[in-house]
């Protein structure tokens, strides 16, 4: 479990972030939601250890969470981004591979290759091993890129932490079909272990069928937090983006009849 | 066997084959038994100069220093290629070259009354040295300029190089004004690339800095690997970024600064050699660096038997003949790349 207490972030002398108490259990995916501005990104860097917030405490699994070297994050936790652009031909074996960075001379050969085996086939792209990553569309790349963040979990398992896998609006550029791909493959990874997932999405539909849990950002603070149906009421969507009240997608005011 | 390493075998074979070449070619041309008996004997007929003279006071230093220095020019180019994320990316064009060349110059120049009485070692060294510093410096400056918000722009930092090479050429261009005719032959050395007059001496000073040099950089490979897909996913991976960054820069100017001390400006090597091999390879730096670096040192064996073989016995300067060679065949490779829809 990740609990974060009263953390406050400033930067140029605006407030990022306000008092945000949050907690992230192992294995549910968690969601975070917010119009532009809120902080998402943010308090997104600092859950994966790139930014410092000024006041407040984070835990890791009972852990004070910081002072970990680079390597020590990275058996942690894996970060999968939105889509990237690579100038160089690199071989999608060799991408997916790279997740076993930080533990590479502790596993032989052979292990590592029947990871990245493992990886490839669990996300349907064992037939694309050997293309140049530029190549691949950009669905087939997310795919890829979750292979390489299916590797970087799986060589760490056997640790003792707590793993968690963050997804940096990694469906953004997706159609739908391929959002709903990436997302049910995140969905197995959870079942087969007890990872946590904490993604930040803007799509309001994908949260509501995927998320376990959901958080809504809004100026720094925490609006909400819980349950989908709890949290994703028409009043807290209207408040969070400042939509009127025609603008809810109806499958939100479905939900609150159904509710009450 | 895999196709990697059937092209290191081609490859090391290719630079034995193009090393005893260039050994037999030059000024006084020897055939395969005359090399061979040379190889064994330091000393000719009746006490004459033999080939065996010829080849280990002559010849092999200065083959052994284009190997050393096409082997270190060629992986710095692609590590330096890794590190920006750009293909196009070359040590020329990031200001270590023209800032070597400025403080070798400024050396030069600089210590006019009392150069010529220093001895040769010294000499050397000291323009080595300087050369180095100089190539630091310079590529420090590039790189701070083109960092903001922990982020480098590869546009910024071509823009920056280009301009620090125009300001490096212009006080090259005052010294030249300042200097004697020996200075003036120094200087042109320095700015058209050329290995004549090697000796045992630069081998000495150039093969431990460069040897380690790869070394440490083909320690990095994995790490480059890494990098290759942005800063920020190395860091999500176990990559201590800036320490890696400050390493792979360091070392680039470190070997760029030493060969070109001693050559002066050889281009086109850091940037042909990968780019090759890429498309031969694909872009894992665990192969591409040693391969890069025995290609490059089979490229400037040969580039260098040229320089001196076509117009013998006076000789080109060796930068102009890879400029010569490798233009049209980095055109043609663009071309060709291009027709075929192959990503770069």
């Amino acid at each position: 479990m990740i609990n974060l207490r009263n953390i406050s972030l400033q930067r140029n002398g605006k407030q990022i972030l306000e008092s945000i108490d949050l907690d992230l259990p192992p294995g549910a995916l968690t969601m975070i939601l917010g119009p532009n501005g809120a902080g998402k990104t943010s308090l997104f860097e600092i859950l994966t250890g790139q930014l410092t917030p000024q006041g407040g405490v984070i835990t890791w699994e009972n852990a004070l969470f910081g002072n970990w070297s680079a390597k020590e994050m990275a058996i942690r936790r894996t970060v999968l981004s939105q889509q990237m652009h690579v100038n160089f031909p690199i071989q999608v074996e060799d991408l997916v591979g790279m997740g076993n960075y930080a533990v590479r001379n502790l596993i032989k050969d052979e292990e590592h290759r029947s990871i990245v085996r493992y990886a490839l086939r669990k996300v349907g792209m064992t037939a694309f091993r050997n293309r140049s990553f530029p190549s691949l569309s950009g669905g087939e790349q997310q795919r890829v890129l979750l292979a390489k963040c299916i590797v970087q979990l799986e060589s760490n398992y056997w640790r003792p932490h707590t793993q968690y896998l963050f997804l940096d609006e990694a469906t953004a550029n997706l159609d739908i079909k391929q959002k709903h791909e990436v997302m049910q493959l995140v969905k197995n990874i959870i079942q087969r272990r007890e990872i946590g997932v904490v993604a930040i999405v803007h799509d309001l539909g994908l949260a509501a069928t995927y998320a376990d849990r959901i958080i809504l950002l809004k100026q720094g603070k925490v609006l909400a937090q819980g349950d989908c149906k709890v949290t994703l009421t028409p009043a807290n969507i209207s408040k969070t983006f400042e939509l009127k009240s025609h603008q809810i997608p109806t499958l939100f005011l479905d939900n609150l009849t159904h509710l009450a | 066997m895999k196709v990697g390493n059937k092209i290191y075998w081609l490859l090391w074979a290719g630079l034995i084959l193009s090393i005893l070449g260039s050994l037999m070619f030059g000024a006084y041309a020897m055939n395969s038994t005359e090399l061979f008996q040379g190889l064994f004997s330091f000393s000719g007929p009746e006490g004459k100069i033999g080939e065996g003279f010829l080849i280990y006071h002559i010849r092999l230093p200065r083959v052994l220093l284009a190997a050393l220095v096409g082997a270190g020019l060629a992986s710095v180019g692609a590590a330096i290629q890794g590190l920006f994320r750009n293909p196009l990316a070359d040590p020329t064009l990031i200001g270590v070259s023209s800032g070597a060349v400025l403080f070798a110059v400024l050396a030069i120049v600089l210590t006019k009354s009392y150069w010529s009485t220093l001895p040769d070692w010294i000499q050397q060294t000291s323009v080595s040295l300087s050369a180095f510093i100089g190539g630091v410096i310079t590529t420090f400056v590039v790189y701070a300029i083109s960092k903001k918000d922990q982020y480098v722009s590869v546009m910024t930092m071509l823009l920056a190089g280009i301009a620090i090479s125009a300001l490096a050429s212009a006080i090259v261009g005052v010294c030249i004004y300042l200097s004697d005719d020996q200075q003036l032959r120094d200087i042109t050395f320095w700015t058209l690339g050329s290995l004549s007059g090697t000796n045992w001496l630069q081998v000495g000073i150039l093969s431990p800095l460069v040897v380690g040099g790869l070394w440490l950089l083909n320690k990095q490979a994995a790490t480059i690997n890494a990098l290759l897909l942005g800063e920020k996913e190395a860091a999500y991976l176990g990559v201590k970024v800036e320490s890696v960054k400050t390493l792979i820069i360091l070392i680039a100017a470190l070997i760029t600064g030493v060969c070109i001390s001693f050559t002066g400006i050889i281009g086109f090597v850091g940037l042909i050699i990968p780019h090759f091999l890429r498309l031969l390879l694909g872009s894992n730096y665990t192969q591409l660096l040693p391969s890069s670096a025995i290609l490059g040192a089979l490229f400037l064996v040969i580039t260098d038997t040229f320089a001196r073989t076509i117009v013998a016995p006076a000789e080109l300067p060796l930068g102009i003949i890879t400029a010569l060679i490798g233009a049209p065949f980095f055109l043609w490779l663009i071309y060709r790349t291009n027709n075929n829809q192959v990503m770069l």
